[in-house]
């Protein structure tokens, strides 16, 4: 792995939450690494962790947020050491972010010109007259068709789809470094959002950008990704490139899972439910906070303490006591 | 079975509680009420001087041990005044409330669900009402049938149901929105079971809240009323005519003055506490994410400890 | 096998208010909608946002009155007098607002058994809810809490429990697990079918989740907006798409599973050719395949086999592949 390669680097951290019913544990021990250039996706269930630890990366967090332990190095440098003023110049800037919701990231009072010349100018330091030419070049980037006129008109004259590639213009108006997108398919139709991934993979390869993608849907991540990192609980249960995470699913949970989605080309088969629901965060169970779901936990190990990493090959990491002895099951 | 579920909702209650204590402000504003509202039952035990009985001789005396607010032009107690002064304002400000809510809450209704064009047409029928300025037809009512304690009550009432008509009407146009609302509909439920079995429940936290608080107002503009002569009369020992008399003798006796006033001001203030921590707690976005405060009175505490 | 349900000629417009303006702008919700649902099966209901398969169910279940077209239940004409007096039950999508926070479980289960007029008393009452609060998995001292101190999917087999409650011949499903985690969606999925086997009921299944609707349907139809495209069994159409929209539609769908035995092919181009014509088949301005005869008139529709009907006026050529 070359070092100079590594554009996000979050190293053990441990997040919680002040609430009223008590202290949230909402992340432990998250660590992994993004290598520019690449797409790496966070997969998991509602309440895994997986949108607190992009907020984390841009500390976006809420008040009651408290970051125990851990360190999130960009490109060499300590975020979480970084004040509120220096956060504002690398969010938006090297890192930019893209939301679920259009309606609510796009300002329905200004025009999309308005918008979009509002970033620019603000990033990039240029005139009124540059930016109108960056922003149509951005807008036909996104394949919006017609966009002189788009740039007069209001968010809520366009489509859910358009809105969402204005947000990704929007996005990339300042050339970032690493693009943080957070379920933002999941509000659009199936085909749009086909469009719009198509549109991602391909400003990928063109702009140099690497991704922080985050969804629950996997089969979305699979034919998007490079790398997937598997949560569950606020702890990474599995973690590699995608072909060998889901070519060869190594944790109980991500099998369970894989499992339990219905998919098109299936054939008739019972759909396997994973008993129990997720645990809340508040006390949560010790150590691997799958055993109280999984069929194959042993009592006295997997309730004791997280398991250490095991490293299944170069591209593929597991955290499960017993790896070894189910990895002969899968086939 | 019934036991359950009764013990279910008390853990609610406790909870609702709980979090109304938290809160430094909204105790003190409970407190400060229930002290008044002790006054108000008690003031005939509390009171050490009849608040009618002339004593011209100690007229205008300055507070002393024998009359801790000191005394009026006619040698009246203004101690034991203010103490029955209170039951006049409660009196008042709880009668406006339950007229206004009763009214209101029924006017809303009917107009926010189903919301179509009868319902409009209602609610335009209700803002007509709300355009009216309180004091001007307090006057008016004044006028016609003689300035007295019921009528400015009567007055305000009149006044002040409208404001809960547009909250229910509100809250109604965007509880109906919920699914809850169109299975009932499947279900072919009478429109009137609806409204008071769905819509109503729903409604009650913000009816609460806005009540406390208007509890306050119209105890205030019940003073106001009286200030001007147009409410309780003399001899009554209600505060805004004590206020308004004490006008040509403030320079001399500012005691006159400022213990009525002082009244008005705590329990205005205790409604208004109480009003905002009650709309905190049942704000169920800040339940969750305030961030935890411990309890601060260890007593309560103890009170609560299994939650 | 006959019909529970028949469509006949469905249409639905909701006039919306132009603001500033004293005109009404049309929008045809559904339109020319013919359906049948037979008794015991399950009939899929799939489409995207605007196609209108909310508003058909919306319609199935009387909360709208279609503008046109006749609605028979049981052989009978559905029409006010009569509507709805055979209990139909109904899930909703969203666990969160299907549930009044102010009624317990106990009160939000009863509803529908008070409503069918009948007068019980409380332990009867108790008895029925218990026993009906097993089937979907939950237990007697989940009875009297309220609906925030439950996850989504225990919300959403609170829902299911007051749906079948009654016995209902005929329940209507709208995006059921939409709103829930994969691996909840997985265990109310299996208990949807189970409990149809227990109690032999009817469903119609609105998703716009293909896998899902795959694994849950017998029969499928597909809409797109306000019109039905194509109808047909689920083994013929994954096997077997004939309409454009429909084979659009499932390669746009991503994939898990490796072996593209199925590969749909994507026939949508960026030319959009809008028409003005409002008898112009409604998929024309995508179409790969459009040609004059779509333009002018609305295609017909075509018998591929027996269970198996398509809107499309090119789907001669289709049938073919």
């Amino acid at each position: 792995m070359d070092k100079n390669n590594i554009l996000l680097q979050v190293n053990n951290l441990k997040l919680s939450f002040n609430s009223y019913l008590g202290k949230a544990e909402v992340l432990e021990n998250i660590s992994f690494k993004i290598n520019k250039k690449s797409w790496v996706g966070i997969a998991g269930e509602s309440g895994c962790g997986k949108s607190i630890t992009a907020f984390s990366v841009i500390n976006l967090l809420p008040e009651s947020a408290v970051i125990e332990k851990g360190e999130i190095l960009f490109n060499g440098e300590r975020l979480l050491d970084k004040n509120k003023k220096e956060m504002r110049k690398i969010r938006g800037k090297e890192i930019s972010i893209v939301f679920q919701e259009p309606r609510t990231a796009l300002n329905p009072s200004m025009r999309i010109g308005d918008n979009l010349f509002e970033t620019i100018m603000y990033h990039n330091k240029t005139t009124k007259k540059e930016a109108r030419e960056q922003v149509i070049n951005l807008l036909k980037k996104v394949r919006i068709n017609l966009p002189e006129l788009r740039i007069k008109q209001y968010p809520y004259e366009l489509s859910g789809g358009m809105q969402q590639r204005i947000c990704i213009a929007l996005a990339l108006a300042s050339k970032p470094a690493l693009l943080i997108a957070d379920e933002f398919t999941t509000s659009l139709d199936v085909t749009i959002q086909k469009e719009i991934i198509d549109l991602l993979i391909d400003i990928q390869k063109a702009e140099n950008l690497a991704i922080l993608f985050i969804s629950h849907d996997l089969a979305l991540i699979k034919n998007s990704c490079d790398y997937v990192i598997i949560m569950y609980a606020g702890q990474i249960m599995e973690r590699g490139s995608v072909d060998k995470v889901f070519n060869n699913p190594s944790h109980p949970y991500t099998k369970a899972l894989l499992n339990s989605i219905p998919t098109i080309s299936m054939k008739d088969r019972i759909l396997e439910s994973i008993q129990g629901f997720v645990p809340s965060l508040i006390n949560p169970p010790k150590g691997c906070r799958f055993h109280t779901r999984c069929r194959f936990a042993v009592e006295g190990i997997c309730d004791k303490s997280f398991p250490k990493e095991e490293i299944i090959c170069e591209d593929h990491q597991v955290w499960c006591y017993r790896y070894d002895e189910l990895k002969l099951e899968n086939k | 079975m019934m036991d359950k579920k009764n013990r279910i909702r008390l853990d609610e209650a406790k909870r609702t509680f709980r979090i109304i204590f938290d809160s430094p402000l909204g105790t003190l504003g409970l407190i400060i009420i229930l002290i008044f509202v002790l006054i108000t039952i008690f003031a005939n035990v509390i009171a050490p001087h009849n608040p009618y009985e002339i004593d011209i001789f100690n007229k205008l005396q300055p507070p002393s041990k024998n009359h801790f607010f000191g005394t009026d032009q006619a040698g009246r107690d203004i101690f034991s005044r203010v103490l029955y002064g209170s039951r006049y304002s409660l009196f008042a400000g709880l009668i406006v409330v339950v007229i206004g809510v009763t009214v209101g809450t029924s006017v809303g209704l009917t107009s926010g669900y189903p919301g179509n064009k009868r319902g409009e047409l209602l609610m335009r029928v209700t803002d007509i009402f709300f355009a009216f300025p309180t004091l001007v037809l307090a006057i008016a009512l004044a006028a016609t049938m003689g300035p007295s304690f019921v009528n400015s009550m009567i007055a305000i009432s009149l006044v002040y149901w409208p404001k809960y008509a547009r909250l229910v009407y509100g809250q109604s146009l965007s509880i109906k929105e919920n699914d809850f609302i169109k299975f009932a509909e499947t279900l072919r439920e009478k429109k009137r079971k609806i409204r008071l079995k769905h819509i109503l429940p729903n409604c009650i936290s913000v009816l609460i809240v806005q009540a406390t608080l208007d509890f306050g107002e119209a105890i205030l503009f019940f003073a106001s009323l009286s200030f001007i002569g147009l409410g309780a009369q003399p001899p009554a020992p209600d505060w805004g005519a004590m206020v308004s008399i004490s006008r040509g003798y403030m320079m001399v006796s500012w005691w006159m003055a400022v213990f009525p006033g002082l009244a008005i001001f705590f329990v205005v203030m205790g409604f208004n506490l109480l009003g905002d921590s009650l709309r905190d707690a049942f704000d169920p976005q800040l339940r969750r994410l305030k961030a935890y405060k411990p309890l601060r009175f260890s007593l309560v505490k103890r009170i609560f400890k299994k939650n | 096998m006959k019909n529970l349900v028949e469509l006949i000629n469905i249409s639905k417009n909701f006039y919306l208010k132009i603001p500033n303006s004293f005109k009404k702008k049309t929008n045809k919700a559904v339109e020319k909608v013919n359906l049948n649902i037979t008794q015991g099966e399950v009939l899929g209901l799939v489409g995207e946002s605007g196609s209108g398969k909310t508003t058909l169910g919306n319609i199935i279940l009387n909360l709208h009155k279609p503008t046109s077209g006749q609605i028979m239940y049981k052989g009978k004409v559905v029409d006010d007098k009569n509507a709805t007096k055979d209990s139909l039950g109904v899930v909703f999508q969203d666990p969160f607002s299907s549930l009044n926070p102010k009624l317990s479980v106990f009160d939000i289960i009863k509803e529908p058994i008070i409503e069918t007029n009948k007068i019980l008393k409380t332990d009867e009452l108790i008895t029925i809810i218990v026993e009906v609060l097993k089937k979907v998995g939950l237990s007697e001292e989940h009875m009297f809490r309220f609906p925030h101190e439950f996850s989504g999917g225990q919300r959403q087999r609170i829902a299911i429990a007051r749906a079948i409650v009654t016995n209902p011949d005929f329940i209507v499903l709208d995006e059921p697990t939409s709103g829930l985690d994969v691996s909840v969606q997985a265990q109310i999925l299996n208990l949807l079918i189970e409990l149809k086997k227990m109690y032999k009921s009817t469903y119609l299944f609105i998703s716009h989740n293909l896998g899902v609707i795959k694994y849950m349907s017998d029969r499928i139809a597909v809409m797109l907006k306000g019109r039905i495209i194509e109808v047909a069994e689920t083994k013929d159409l994954f096997n077997n798409p004939i309409h454009p929209y429909t084979k659009k539609l499932l390669s746009a769908v991503p994939n898990l599973d490796d072996n593209k035995k199925l590969s749909y092919m994507d026939n949508s181009i960026d030319e959009i050719q809008h028409s003005s014509n409002t008898d112009c088949c409604v998929y024309f301005s995508e179409c790969q395949y459009r040609d004059e005869i779509c333009k002018q008139n609305e295609p017909q529709m075509c018998m591929i086999n027996n269970n198996h009907i398509v809107y499309c006026h090119k789907s001669d050529t289709f049938k073919e592949s």
